[in-house]
């Protein structure tokens, strides 16, 4: 059990450390990355399907008949 | 384990990436070819198939092919065999969105009008688009990251690199009729 429980914590360690941590040069620079980069790793969806809403909302008033025609030109794309 | 990675890719992109680049094996991932296949042999009844699909399969194989020849760790041969893993999920917001924009063509075919229930398709479309794009874009990061195991400034400027090459090529895929969007 203990030796099952050590392999897999190698196991896990080893993948863990295929990359080397991101160093952004800056320790302010790697501290907000390190923030924001928190959401895209665990379900990413929760913040991004409401600020695509927003922003699909946002650009269908700004721009009107040109977000539509937009889309109509896009369902045609396939 | 194809669906399990899938899931994976929604819910925890990252440590799943970091699994695929390590262990999926061609079992995995030839879901997705398949779907890929199929998606365009149904697109016959609107315009030829064959055309997409070699259009869809070169600028796959060429993709691979460029990320591993450029400078970063491991042989030309492990990063072509990693990335081969890793590029391939990255397929799935992609097959995602043109399976829905077939199916949407179809069930409410295009123009889209300025009235009430054009601009809320228009913003359930976009939203859904720009969802899918966003994942895409995780998607693509993480599998160059893990695949090549550079860091996030290299990682962008590759990108870079290869949008500044790609968009010229699709643009030419456009005007020769192979695809409208392309299918990377």
């Amino acid at each position: 059990m203990k030796q099952n429980t050590s392999n897999l914590l190698k196991r896990h360690l080893k993948e863990t450390m295929i990359v080397e941590p991101n160093d952004l040069g800056l320790p302010l620079l790697t501290t907000l990355y390190r923030k924001v980069n928190v959401f895209f790793k665990t379900a990413p969806f929760i913040f991004i399907v409401p600020l695509s809403i927003v922003g699909a909302v946002g650009l269908v008033y700004l721009f009107g008949i040109l977000a539509v025609r937009l889309v109509s030109l896009l369902q045609y794309g396939f | 384990m194809f669906f399990k990675r899938s899931i994976g890719l929604i819910f925890t992109p990252y440590s799943s990436m970091r699994k695929i680049s390590l262990e999926s094996t061609w079992h995995e991932y030839i879901w997705i070819l398949i779907l890929t296949i199929a998606y365009f042999v149904v697109t016959n009844t609107v315009h030829f198939w064959m055309n997409g699909l070699i259009g869809a399969f070169g600028l796959y194989g060429s993709t691979i092919i460029f990320f591993s020849l450029l400078p970063s760790h491991g042989t030309i041969k492990e990063k072509m065999h990693r990335l081969t893993k890793t590029w391939t999920y990255t397929l799935l917001p992609t097959l995602i969105w043109f399976y829905s924009t077939l199916f949407f063509y179809f069930l409410i075919p295009p123009p889209r009008t300025a009235s009430i229930l054009g601009q809320s398709f228009s913003i359930f479309y976009i939203a859904f688009s720009m969802s899918l794009l966003v994942w895409k874009l995780i998607l693509t990061y993480l599998s160059i990251r893990f695949s090549l195991r550079i860091h996030l400034y290299r990682v962008i400027y590759y990108i870079l690199i290869y949008l500044a090459l790609s968009i010229p090529l699709w643009i030419f895929l456009y005007n020769i009729g192979i695809s409208r969007v392309p299918f990377v």
